[in-house]
Order: structure tokens, then sequence, then C-alpha cells
């Protein structure tokens, strides 16, 4: 962020959501790497004419121009760095998109900075612009996020002993966030999920690599399921709710 | 400081400012202002405005054809058969049909799906009128779709996801073209709009 004075300020930033306001402003919840997320408004932005409307749309990586303002800061200038065209212009690609905000919106906590969420934000969008299939993605993106806000799953040792997991099905424990050993379980409890050993792996990959490093992994189906089932399901127990972009994901996602 | 600490809830200037604070864009100041502006208002003016919501709620309905809201079902579009009755243009909000019809070009039907898909927001397709469109088209002959959803991302993905189910039903499907507004400057244009306004260049 650079002050250019106390008055006023530039960030780059991905804007999450808005919502209108008035005649024809909206307010932008925008993520930016400097001060997390914050909100600000765009006046006029909903006019044809508008120089900003274009340029804060949803999803897109923004140069943004701010004012400090009473309540809210507003925007004065907005410049888009990546518009992500081919997300926006393919059903499926733009609900998983709308899912990653979605989860950045719910995972952040305003004025709180985290450039490691932001970096992974862009850069997934980036990805998701670029590629073909998205479940991968989507799944390395969950278990990055849930890193980045300090909430990774044990997925190495035993949550409850410490004692090195051998190489098993198991269950995973979703109100303890990690792996049970077999010693440990507390078996009819609705918070145990079973993972098998095939996506264990691909659970401790997503943790461990870069996306570089796996893009190219082949994914069986019931492994994407059954990755997909346990990383939704601890996000909603750490949430405390369902995210709401997931059942239009759910609606239109078919993998190509 | 909290109004509602000097003022019990159940008075009725209170319920009013309650009333005015559940209005979209208003907040509890804007609330209170115009609680005591009413307050201070003749009594006859008061009583017109409570007389106009009522018979507003009463006497609006929603066209049961096009669901934009009318008197008298169905509305005044829809029966007015020298309008082209094998185009029907789908829009967002029953103000984008008033928007369109000052134009005076459009001289087919509508279709208001009251809102559009906002995932984030928990409103998906099952939440506006899309349901009705394709009940809609299973019952009369319809040449053309024309998608005239806002162009920003909700609208988009709300047009898409139309497109979607009727890409299968041999109607041709159309949207509004995307590009620059008249009287404005290309140096302000987004990425998005100047690359849509290349590629729908025309002849001159």
């Amino acid at each position: 962020m650079s002050m250019i004075n106390s008055r006023f300020y530039r960030t780059e930033a991905i804007v999450l959501k808005y919502v209108p306001i008035g005649d024809a402003d909206r307010v932008l919840t925008c993520f930016t790497p400097e001060i997390g997320k914050f909100q600000a408004v765009a006046r006029g932005a909903r006019k044809t004419k508008s120089k900003l409307g274009g340029h804060v749309e949803i999803l897109n990586c923004v140069r943004l121009s701010i004012a400090k303002g009473k309540n809210l800061d507003v925007v004065t200038q907005a410049d888009s760095i990546y518009g992500f065209r081919r997300i926006k212009e393919d059903l499926s690609r733009l609900s998983c998109a709308l899912y990653m905000a979605d989860l950045v919106n719910n995972f952040s906590v305003a004025q709180l900075p985290n450039v490691a969420i932001y970096k992974l934000l862009r850069d997934s969008l980036i990805h998701l612009n670029s590629q073909s299939g998205y479940s991968l993605l989507l799944r390395y993106f969950e278990t990055k996020l849930l890193f980045h806000s300090g909430s990774q799953p044990e997925l190495f040792n035993c949550i409850n002993c410490q004692t090195k997991l051998t190489p098993n099905n198991h269950l995973f424990a979703v109100h303890l966030g990690g792996i049970l050993c077999p010693d440990c379980r507390v078996s009819s409890s609705s918070n145990n999920i079973f993972v098998s050993l095939g996506s264990l792996n691909i659970l401790r990959h997503l943790q461990r690599d870069n996306y570089s490093e796996i893009e190219n992994f082949q994914v069986s189906k019931e492994h994407s399921t059954e990755t997909e089932n346990i990383l939704r399901k601890y996000i909603n127990y750490l949430l405390e709710r369902e995210i709401k972009s997931v059942a239009f994901m759910k609606l239109v996602t078919v993998e190509s | 400081m909290d109004f509602s600490d000097f003022l019990p809830a159940d008075t009725p200037i209170a319920q009013l400012i309650e009333e005015f604070h559940k209005l979209p864009g208003i907040g509890p100041k804007s609330a209170q202002r115009l609680a005591y502006y009413l307050i201070r208002m003749p009594p006859e003016d008061a009583k017109g405005l409570a007389d106009a919501i009522i018979a507003a709620k009463d006497k609006i309905i929603f066209c049961s054809i096009c669901q934009n809201i009318t008197e008298g079902d169905p509305c005044s579009i829809c029966v007015n058969r020298t309008r082209d009755q094998k185009i029907i243009c789908v829009v967002e909000e029953p103000l984008d049909v008033l928007a369109i019809e000052k134009v005076h070009v459009f001289k087919g039907l509508y279709h208001v799906l009251h809102g559009v898909i906002s995932p984030m927001n928990g409103i998906g397709p099952e939440n506006i009128k899309i349901k009705e469109l394709l009940t809609r088209l299973k019952l009369d002959t319809v040449e053309e779709i024309i998608l005239a959803t806002n162009p920003n991302l909700e609208g988009e993905a709300t047009s898409m996801y139309i497109h979607r189910l009727l890409s299968n039903i041999g109607i041709r499907i159309t949207k509004l073209a995307r590009g620059l507004p008249i009287g404005s400057d290309l140096e302000y244009a987004d990425d998005m709009t100047l690359s849509k306004a290349l590629e729908g260049r025309q002849d001159f």
C-alpha cells in the first residue's frame, strides 16, 4: 500500500463482492494484501458511463486509489490488472471462482492483513482462468487457505496421542481437526469421517506441495469425492455454517 | 447512543422508526428523520401516503405470464396483440421493463426474473422466476429469447445459466450487445468492455 498523503492511499485488491447502495453506488468488499478485507464505496459504479463500474467487478484484480472517508473509504480510481475473462465466460469456472471468493470472505477478518491468502486467491484465479480442470485446484485452495488461516488439519500423526500414523485407512475427526489412530478412535461419533489411504495421501500432498508439483495428478472420482467431502465438512465445522455458494457450484459444475 | 434508551419500543413513534429502518438504504438516523417529518406533516398528507402504500400492496399483483407487476392479470403488455408474441426479452427487474419500453424500439414481450442468481448471497436459480419462463416456453410458440440481464457478473451468470437450460430446445437465444456507452471516453473503459466492443464491431 502506498500512501500519497494521509487522506489518500493506493492498493491492489480483489473484489470479493458488492452490494448496491443509494441510487447508483456500490459498497465493495475487497481483499488486499496490505489491509486484508475492507469495504469501500464506488460512487456511481452502476451508471453505464461510470469509469469505475467495469473495473470494480466481482473477482477482478484491480489497482485502487482510495480516499479515506468519514464512515467508509471512497474509491477514486480503479484500473483492472486481471479481468479473468475465461472464468467469467464459463459458468462452471465462474461458480468455482465465486466459491473461492466466498471462502476468503468467510475466513478473513476485516482489516487483518494476510498476504499469503491474497496471493493464494490471486494465483488460484489465474490458474482457474487458464486451465481446464478445477476440482484439484479447489482442494488445493481449500487446504492452503486452512493452512494460512491457522486451521491446518493434522494428517501425519494421530491428533489425540501424536503417534505417527501407519499407512492404512483412517478416520478424520472433524471436531478435533485431524486423523485419529486406531487406538484413539471413539466409534459411532458423527464427527468422524472415513478416509481411505489414497485420499489421505492426496490430502498430504495438497498440504505439503506447491501447486506446480501436483497440478498433473490423476485423481480417481472416488478419491476426489472423498477429499472434497472431508474438506467441506471440516470447513463447515470451523465456520459453523455452510458456505452459501456451494449449492450453485454443485448445480453447474460439470468437469470436462 | 441508542435511540431506544429514551423511547420504549412499543410507542407509535418507535414503531414507525422501526418500520422505516426496514426499508433498503434507510439507516437508523434516516429512519428517525423520516418518522419525525411524518409527524409534522398535515394529517391529510400522512393519510395520503398511508393510503397509497395500502393501495399499492392491495392492487398490484404479478402478471401470471410475464411476472411483471401489474394491476390486472395478464398485464397490458401481454394482452397487447399488436406486439410480437414470438420474442421474449428476459430482464431482472420490473424497472428494466420501463427502461426498455422508454426507448420504443422493442416490440416483443417480456419476462421478469425478479432478481439474479447470486451464489454468495445464497440466491440460486430456484429463488428467481426461471421456472415460470420454462413453463411459458412450453405453452407458447417463441422464436427468440433476448437475455437482457445487467452486464455485471451476477447478471451474466444468470444469463449463462438460462442459456444452458434452453440451449437444447431449438429457440434462438440472443443477448444485448456489450460495448462502449455513448458519450463515454475510451481511456476509461475496462479490458472486458473494450475487448467486447472490438469483437462486436460493425461495418460502417
